[in-house]
């Protein structure tokens, strides 16, 4: 739906995003890397805020910056608060509706419908000025899906949220993937990206360092060995037998000799060869754990 | 690849054409000055001069025969466009157009700079020429209390006290004059000060800047004029060339001190004009203006 080509933004001298190329389906993708990464750069770019300094950004074919037909299709929740204080949560709902072109009262129905869906209920009537961070961010969500986007585009959706808050937020976010719009979410907050999806684009420098699903980008990175948790009756022969395999890189105790730690260089290959092991004989495993195939071990493999 | 419910439809319901969706934008901005007091009495005090014009056609109307005020009346001057470009360049009213511009100019874009409201606007279906037509609209309806709307309150007057319609024809220039004037004088206006406040977050600063640009023209003007007493120097006079462009529209004699040729006055507008639009068109082309 959305495709993002070979797109570049420069400011001045410093390079923002450098030729990043990507394309996102339905459902919910986490947008990760440290501060100044060019995670919001690449967000404006998508939300049709920037002009790529080279490279194109589409949606269904058709360019996105400066293209309102387009643009119509795309939700924008930014990271800072763009709210007007002296306006209800409602009211500026409503306005941001009337924004998106639709009648007043087709905009006050589209409101309850935003709000309900961030989980918002009558606090969205007092004024901005006096909600809660949080409060705010929901608000700046619900503006996000009031005219009902095929894209939603959020940044750093989550800061500021109280723990309730933020399990409702998820939730709606997997909503909104479940029912078939691109959504693109930035955070840090890795273990909370997991939550709402395994599909992640991982952008350092400005550059795309990885996309797909976490364990298609672990698996993708052969510089490091896959570390694997097991606990075994007898640790001592099992590892015996494990480093005896072209796959398997290093074995280590841990605090027992029951506990190994196997660090592997070909997941496939050992997969094989411990399904064999298993059906051959006995060996009294009673955990297997992947202890690295997960978001925060990819994000750290990757950037640090 | 996951299967999703696909669930999900367009908004389907009326929406209002893409070439009107700046009409929320500009009553947003519109609505906020209209419901404080202090605005309307200072907008109602630059229609005070006017006063003066209105009561100019009752006198020369109403009493000017048989009233045993003939002669007292007969010195006043009449309603013509040399009243006209007076009161249109009139200093009390250039005072509080300067005040109003600040007031309501120079936070138009700088506040949605600040409020970082200015991403969730050009984010939507709002081009940034439908957004910057919502804000210049705004002040210039408000400029236009000023010009327009007196002028034509005052010709209303004229021809409904004199029952002459004719006087509409003999001083047609009136008419398209103050247009022009209106034109050129507040659309380059609102172009300048919607520059000017597209390069600051904060309202105060682009303020501040345009009292700068101004009053420091002019004074700069005032002491270039005193050591060289040239004509020209008054070239970067706001104020004056206000004035100076009034009396052009109408067709009135420039006062001699004031004497610059015509294209210098046209091309003062044309620089201010311009210089604004090319300076929006860089910070929104490229987005410039969101960093």
């Amino acid at each position: 739906m959305i495709k993002v080509q070979k797109v570049s933004k420069w400011y001045g001298l410093v390079v923002g995003v450098n030729r990043i190329s990507l394309e996102l389906e339905p459902g919910v993708t986490g947008l990760l890397g440290v501060n100044g990464a060019g995670k919001s750069t690449l967000l404006n770019l998508m939300a049709g805020l920037l002009k790529p300094s080279s490279g194109s950004v589409s949606l269904d074919g058709e360019k996105i910056f400066a293209n309102p037909d387009a643009l119509r299709k795309v939700g924008y929740c930014p990271s800072p608060d763009s709210l007007y204080d002296d306006l209800t949560g409602v009211e500026f709902l409503i306005f941001m509706g009337r924004l998106s072109g639709m009648t007043r009262k087709a905009a006050l129905e589209a409101a309850d419908r935003a709000l309900e869906s961030v989980a918002m209920g009558e606090e969205a009537r007092k004024r901005i000025r006096s909600m809660s961070k949080g409060m705010r961010q929901k608000v700046k969500m619900a503006q996000a899906v009031i005219h009902d986007p095929e894209v939603i585009l959020l940044d750093e959706p989550l800061n500021g949220m109280d723990p309730p808050s933020r399990a409702q937020t998820i939730k709606a976010i997997r909503k909104w993937g479940e029912e078939g719009r691109c959504v693109l979410v930035s955070s840090h907050l890795l273990h909370e990206v997991e939550s709402m999806t395994s599909r992640i684009v991982l952008v350092h420098h400005g550059k795309l360092l990885a996309s797909g699903e976490v364990p298609q980008v672990r698996k993708a990175i052969s510089s490091r060995p896959m570390r694997i948790f097991i606990r075994v009756a007898d640790g001592r022969r099992l590892a015996v037998e494990l480093v005896a395999w072209t796959s398997v890189h290093s074995v280590s105790f841990g605090k027992d000799a029951g506990s190994l730690t196997v660090e592997v260089t070909d997941a496939a290959d050992f997969r094989e060869k411990l399904t064999l092991l298993l059906a051959e004989r006995e060996t009294g495993i009673e955990i297997l754990n992947p202890l690295d195939d997960n978001l925060s071990a990819v994000f750290s493999y990757l950037v640090a | 690849m996951p299967v999703y419910e696909q669930g999900y439809e367009d908004y389907s319901g009326p929406r209002r054409s893409l070439k009107l969706r700046w009409l929320p934008l500009f009553r947003d901005e519109l609505t906020p000055f209209l419901k404080k007091r202090r605005f309307i009495i200072l907008l109602m005090l630059a229609l005070v001069p006017w006063l003066y014009g209105i009561a100019l056609t009752f006198l020369h109307t109403q009493l000017g025969d048989g009233s045993g005020m003939k002669e007292f009346i007969a010195k006043l001057p009449v309603v013509d466009e040399k009243l006209f470009a007076m009161l249109l360049s009139n200093g009390w009213d250039l005072f509080l157009l300067f005040i109003v511009v600040i007031w309501v100019g120079s936070g138009l874009i700088a506040r949605d700079r600040r409020d970082k409201t200015l991403e969730v606007f050009l984010g939507r279906a709002l081009s940034p020429v439908q957004y910057l037509w919502a804000k210049g609209l705004t002040l210039g309806l408000f400029l236009a209390v000023f010009s327009l709307l007196p002028a034509f309150v005052l010709v209303v007057f004229q021809v409904g006290l004199t029952g002459d319609p004719w006087w509409l024809i003999s001083h047609s220039r009136v008419v398209w004059g103050t247009l022009l004037y209106s034109v050129l004088a507040n659309g380059s206006m609102v172009l300048f000060v919607l520059a000017l406040s597209s390069l600051s977050r904060s309202p105060r600063v682009a303020g501040l800047l345009f009292i700068g640009i101004v009053f420091l023209g002019d004074m700069g003007c005032g002491i270039l004029y005193l050591i060289t007493k040239s004509p020209t120097v008054w070239f970067f006079s706001t104020a004056k060339e206000v004035s100076i462009l009034a009396d052009r529209c109408l067709g009135v004699p420039v006062s001699a001190h004031l004497a610059l040729s015509t294209p210098f006055s046209i091309l003062f507008f044309l620089l201010m004009a311009g210089g604004g639009a090319g300076v929006l068109a860089l910070r929104f082309s490229g987005r410039r203006v969101l960093r």
